[in-house]
């Protein structure tokens, strides 16, 4: 008879525990975060302006694309001294090999330096104007950490290996860029927009050329 | 006898699936856009990049890191956007309405995030070059927030018109005032 009660008692404390947990389902979750690792979250220091420099750069072409760059480093050996193992009979062991993939949506930016556009390359006779442009550059190759991808990561990598990593793949995106002759487009952009600036500002016949 | 060898066959394709190498993602050339932005200044900020991964009751011993950050902000014109009903040319005087500067790039270099100092406790697992990076967004996504208190906007606008008032005087002009809609920087 004891043995069917508490067996009857235990039915009903389950039955209200299941009702209560269907009430309160926040409560399950909240226990599931007691072991859930946090987002680490960096503090907001104070940002300060180091340099404030004047520019004048005619920005004609942006080239938006995606590198990637595998880099892998092989394991140094475990016995600093080769003939080690030959002594101890034992291979010669090496420590894992580290590899790091990174993938990088870049942006660069091409356009001409118009701080070498001096008088000398300007010359006017009543309503008609010639400009010789300086030659287009690249302005500046933009890959920001949230631009980063990491697609594989074995091993540790230092803080100096992984940013050569991304040098490395900056000079890709570089390289990549130049092959789609992003130069070529720049200049001939930029002689565009000269073109209709300088008309806009009143010269009737209106001469852009690159220099050579 | 036959499930036997099947089995085995299974067993074989999933050990060789499971041996296969990680096939490097395909590179994009995603896309080539032509503008006329005139930048026309650059501002340099750095900031600290400060983390501390001691919040988890379960943690234990220290992991932190310290990063300096050095970020580039350029801002510029859309020269395209001066249109000819925006000037007005009378003899040797021009008057000319220039658009609002706006912001053209940041560019955080990867030489320009160093890690300073690092603590990590012996239990404690190292910090990865993801974990850096995703630290080093939180960075870039701050110093983006703080674009307005710069006060870049205002600096691109000056030095724009300072540049369109040297550039027109070369072409001849005297008298030149240069208007950014509500703003006026006349110039002689």
């Amino acid at each position: 008879m004891r043995k069917r009660l508490t067996k009857f008692v235990l039915i009903i404390l389950l039955l209200l525990a299941a009702i209560w947990l269907y009430k309160h389902p926040d409560w399950l979750s909240s226990f599931k975060n007691l072991f859930s690792s946090k987002h680490l979250e960096i503090e907001n220091t104070a940002i300060i302006v180091k340099e404030i420099n004047a520019l004048a750069q005619l920005v004609t072409i942006t080239s938006y694309n995606e590198v990637v760059i595998e880099e892998i480093i092989n394991g140094a050996p475990i016995f600093n001294n080769p003939a080690i193992p030959t002594i101890l009979s034992v291979p010669n062991l090496r420590y894992g090999d580290r590899k790091l993939v990174l993938i990088g949506k870049g942006r660069v930016l091409a356009g001409i330096d118009l701080t070498k556009l001096t008088h000398k390359e300007v010359f006017i006779k009543d309503d008609s104007i010639s400009v010789t442009l300086p030659k287009a550059q690249i302005l500046q190759t933009i890959i920001n950490p949230s631009d980063y991808d990491t697609f594989e990561e074995t091993g540790n990598w230092s803080d100096e290996e992984t940013r050569a990593v991304k040098v490395k793949l900056r000079d890709k995106l570089i390289n990549t860029v130049l092959k789609e002759h992003i130069l070529e487009k720049a200049e001939a952009k930029a002689k565009l927009v000269m073109e209709s600036f300088i008309g806009t500002v009143g010269f009737k016949k209106v001469t852009v050329l690159s220099a050579p | 006898m036959f499930f036997k060898r099947k089995g085995c066959y299974l067993l074989g394709l999933l050990l060789l699936a499971g041996c296969g190498k990680k096939e490097l993602p395909i590179e994009k050339v995603l896309a080539l856009q032509q503008m006329s932005g005139l930048a026309t200044v650059e501002y340099v900020v750095t900031k600290i990049i400060k983390a501390n991964d001691n919040e988890a009751w379960y943690k234990f011993g220290d992991r932190k890191i310290l990063m300096s950050c050095k970020a580039t902000l350029t801002a510029g014109i859309d020269l395209s956007a001066v249109k000819a009903n925006q000037v007005n040319i009378d003899g040797k005087a021009i008057s000319l309405t220039l658009p609002h500067s706006k912001l053209l790039a940041i560019n955080i270099k990867p030489e320009d995030i160093v890690a300073e100092y690092e603590e990590v406790d012996v239990l404690r697992q190292p910090f990865t070059s993801e974990e850096r990076n995703a630290l080093a967004v939180q960075a870039e996504n701050q110093i983006k927030a703080s674009i307005g208190e710069l006060g870049i906007l205002q600096t691109a606008e000056t030095n724009a018109s300072l540049f369109v008032n040297n550039f027109l005087h070369h072409l001849g002009y005297e008298t030149i005032s240069i208007n950014f809609d509500n703003l006026t920087l006349p110039n002689n």
